[in-house]
């Protein structure tokens, strides 16, 4: 019995002289830690930030946001300091926007990532590709920036926690507030609105009533059809289960699902009587062609590398020839799609041909060419290029 | 034996002969996880060593004092206490080299290697044969980690001394890709494998 | 719910804790000669685990984290696990004593196993709650005791194998490893947390 109460003892002395020794070279060493970090982080922002004056951290759930201001007091930019569970804990990273909300650069600030798999989030051809993107951009893992093979789960997370900081910044922080849009104020109707989706614009079909939205319809989109299946009809049934904008459309196509909600929000602010800026592609035109008079019109609309540009002959109301006189896209592509586009529009006397070929976004370039031609035949009272 | 050379036969005699690493199969774990680049392998290796000299020295100064029926735990004890202070100053001193090192650091105390010398060598023998004796122990697992990271490095990565971007020299023209598997976690297994067969090619054919 | 099962797949076939993160390959290599004693060493490693993550993460939530004792982790971990090894020796030592005589040193040598140490101290480290770290725990340890079963089936087999001599032993037992870790590759990228 003595014995073992001499060994607790001693070993209870060992513990208590181990702790001693900790608590001393813990009070020697945090000091420097903390030091050491403010000081790399004074150095990061001095990277992003040259000649800044001074900062003024936020704190909020979403991460650190420092606001970083020139000598004049202007907003030169916001540095996020964010953490993201890796593949091995924590990946704690900055990114630094500019007062636009476009990235400026990322620094990794501490990670375990696998050595020599996970720490491909610290090269440079990694980081560089967020480099000049925001808010407004997808960035999605495959659609404008790569994820690294063999360290999928570290990058996707840096890939995803990225995407989610510059739409923070940019409503929390720089004014860019997207609009709340409340349904209640939508008089019943049916409303079209359109936006730029992953390959081409995305048009809906929003009907409202009694302060909710009740269903959404895609009429008109050029997204790949195995990928598009992904978000139609999920976000659709997404937003009318919520009856709001503000979903997850993380999908297997998150650049079409955040095409439709926009979309969808576009016809929600024309119902509202907002002013809307009209995406840059023009909404379909249903040209009658009855009343296109005879004769060779030419139109060009933007095909996969630069603008198309056809020639189309009209005689009785009808198309007899569709002639593609210049184009931009690569040959063996294109051949996919010319002639058989015009084949198909001139058997079909009709525009909603399918567009789905080796080469669809030529295809659809052709198509709106022929469109704009003929619409441009139209709105001159019928003159055109006539012969 | 002349006195004046057990020392250095202490310090050598980790290097090949009772190489912890390639003969008596020790602290493998660190071994394969933090070499995928020399500087990391250098590190760890560095790290280790100073545990293995704190934790000897520490042992055979008291070794009269410490009851034998609860050494181990005492043992683990110092080495852990050893370790935190290594991981604290590796914190302050070289943030880079702890962050890759991750959870490997605290792991040192599990390093049978160390342990082994203090149950084997430090808790009987007078201070300075066990200082020189768990130095020589440690860099002895030093030398298996830097063969090996250089081995994974040169054909993982096709670099030296990365991944900073600042010292990391390419070894080969920008057209190399490199054979990632050995950056890879199985690499390391069949990398090891290939060298602990050549290890023990050479000490059969030499006799060492 | 779905965390959970995330965990347990991820760390049996996807971070395996010896094929993919390098924790307790000394008894990953140790024991794997024979089945018998790799199911041994499994089961008590499963237990000893288990019983750390949850002692731990008790102590390192209710004690060391109010009292800003962060930094006593390490000595605090390796303690509760030796302690614990202790116990099992002793139990095992009492109910079956051929067990025991086949796990010989390498039962002791639990306490130097890394795996444990490594489990406790990630379920601390990568914030998990109490129900997780145990699962976390859990499939850990299955998934070392998967590696060690497989390897054992692999080794029994290697005995019978011609190969050049300096092959022998440990040096293809890695390069098995390896080979194996190739495999279990192919479950990366299907789940994360």
């Amino acid at each position: 019995m003595r014995e073992i109460l001499r060994l607790s003892l001693i070993l209870a002395l060992v513990g208590i002289i181990s702790a001693a020794l900790l608590t001393a070279a813990y009070n020697v060493t945090e000091p420097i830690i903390i030091e050491r970090r403010a000081a790399d982080y004074r150095q990061a922002l001095e990277n992003f930030f040259p000649g800044f004056a001074s900062f003024e951290t936020e704190q909020v759930e979403e991460g650190q946001f420092d606001l970083i201001y020139d000598d004049t007091d202007d907003l030169m930019g916001i540095m996020a300091t964010v953490a993201v569970l890796g593949y091995d804990g924590d990946i704690t990273y900055n990114l630094a926007f500019d007062d636009s909300g476009e990235i400026i650069g990322i620094n990794i600030v501490s990670h375990t990532e696998t050595p020599g798999i996970g720490d491909v989030i610290e090269r440079g051809s990694f980081q560089e590709q967020f480099e000049g993107k925001s808010h407004e951009d997808p960035i999605t893992a495959g659609e404008d920036v790569e994820i690294v093979t063999g360290a999928t789960v570290s990058t996707v997370a840096m890939i995803n926690s990225i995407r989610q900081t510059a739409d923070f910044v940019a409503q929390s922080f720089l004014g860019i507030e997207v609009e709340e849009i409340d349904f209640a104020e939508v008089p019943d109707g049916t409303y079209q609105g359109s936006a730029q989706g992953f390959i081409g614009p995305i048009v809906v079909e929003v009907e409202v009533s009694g302060g909710e939205v009740i269903d959404i319809e895609v009429i008109e989109h050029e997204e790949t059809a195995t990928y598009f299946v992904e978000s139609y009809p999920l976000i659709p049934e997404r937003i009318i289960e919520e009856q709001n904008l503000d979903i997850d459309t993380q999908t297997g196509a998150t650049g079409s699902a955040e095409g439709i909600v926009n979309a969808v929000e576009n016809a929600l602010l024309k119902a509202l009587g907002e002013d809307v800026d009209e995406p840059v592609e023009e909404e379909p035109v249903d040209i009658d062609l009855s009343e296109v008079p005879d004769g060779t019109y030419e139109g060009s609309a933007e095909g996969f590398m630069g603008p198309i540009v056809v020639e189309v002959e009209v005689a009785d109301g009808e198309i007899v020839s569709i002639e593609v006189l210049e184009h931009e896209d690569t040959p063996e592509y294109f051949r996919e799609s010319n002639p058989l586009i015009p084949d198909r529009i001139i058997d079909e006397q009709d525009f909603d041909v399918d567009t789905e070929t080796g080469a669809t976004v030529s295809a659809e370039g052709i198509l709106k060419a022929v469109l704009n031609a003929l619409s441009g035949a139209l709105d001159n009272g019928g003159g055109g290029d006539e012969n | 034996m002349e006195p004046k050379n057990i020392y250095l036969q202490d310090l050598t005699r980790g290097l090949v002969k009772e190489n912890p690493v390639f003969v008596a199969l020790l602290g493998m774990c660190p071994l394969l996880g933090v070499t995928g680049f020399l500087f990391y392998g250098f590190g760890m290796g560095v790290a280790t060593t100073a545990v293995a000299f704190g934790g000897t020295l520490m042992v055979s100064l008291f070794r009269n004092l410490i009851p034998s029926q609860v050494r181990i735990p005492i043992f683990i004890v110092i080495i852990a206490t050893l370790v935190t202070v290594v991981e604290m100053s590796l914190e302050a001193f070289q943030p880079e080299l702890h962050e890759a090192l991750g959870v490997f650091v605290p792991l040192i105390v599990c390093n049978c290697l160390i342990l082994g010398r203090l149950e084997a060598f430090s808790s009987k023998k007078p201070v300075l044969r066990s200082a020189a004796d768990g130095i020589g122990a440690g860099l002895g697992f030093t030398l298996a980690l830097v063969i090996l990271a250089f081995v994974r490095e040169v054909l993982g990565h096709g670099s030296l001394l990365g991944p900073n971007p600042d010292t990391v020299i390419q070894l080969f023209g920008p057209n190399f890709e490199p054979m990632t598997i050995f950056a890879q976690p199985a690499g390391a297994f069949i990398a090891l494998g290939l060298l602990l067969a050549l290890f023990n090619m050479f000490t059969k054919r030499f006799n060492i | 719910m779905e965390t959970l099962i995330s965990i347990i797949f991820i760390y049996i076939f996807i971070e395996n804790f010896v094929l993919h993160r390098f924790f307790g390959i000394c008894p990953f290599l140790g024991v794997s000669r024979k089945m018998e004693t790799a199911i041994g060493m499994s089961m008590a490693v499963v237990f000893v685990m288990t019983m750390a993550t949850l002692v731990t993460w008790l102590v390192y939530t209710f004690v060391l984290l109010p009292y800003n004792l962060g930094y006593l982790q390490i000595v605090t971990f390796i303690l509760v696990i030796a302690s614990l090894v202790q116990l099992v020796e002793t139990v095992l030592r009492k109910i079956s004593p051929t067990l025991y005589q086949g796990l010989g040193i390498f039962l002791p040598l639990i306490t130097t196993n890394c795996a444990v140490l490594a489990v406790t101290l990630l379920a601390v480290r990568l914030e998990f709650n109490f129900v997780e770290s145990i699962v976390f725990a859990l499939a850990a340890s299955i998934g070392f005791s998967l590696a060690l079963i497989i390897m054992a089936g692999i080794r029994e087999r290697l005995e019978f194998a011609k190969m050049p001599d300096a092959l022998q032993g440990s040096a293809v037992t890695l390069i098995t490893a390896g080979i194996l870790s190739i495999a279990f590759l192919g479950f990366q990228g299907m789940l994360s947390l």
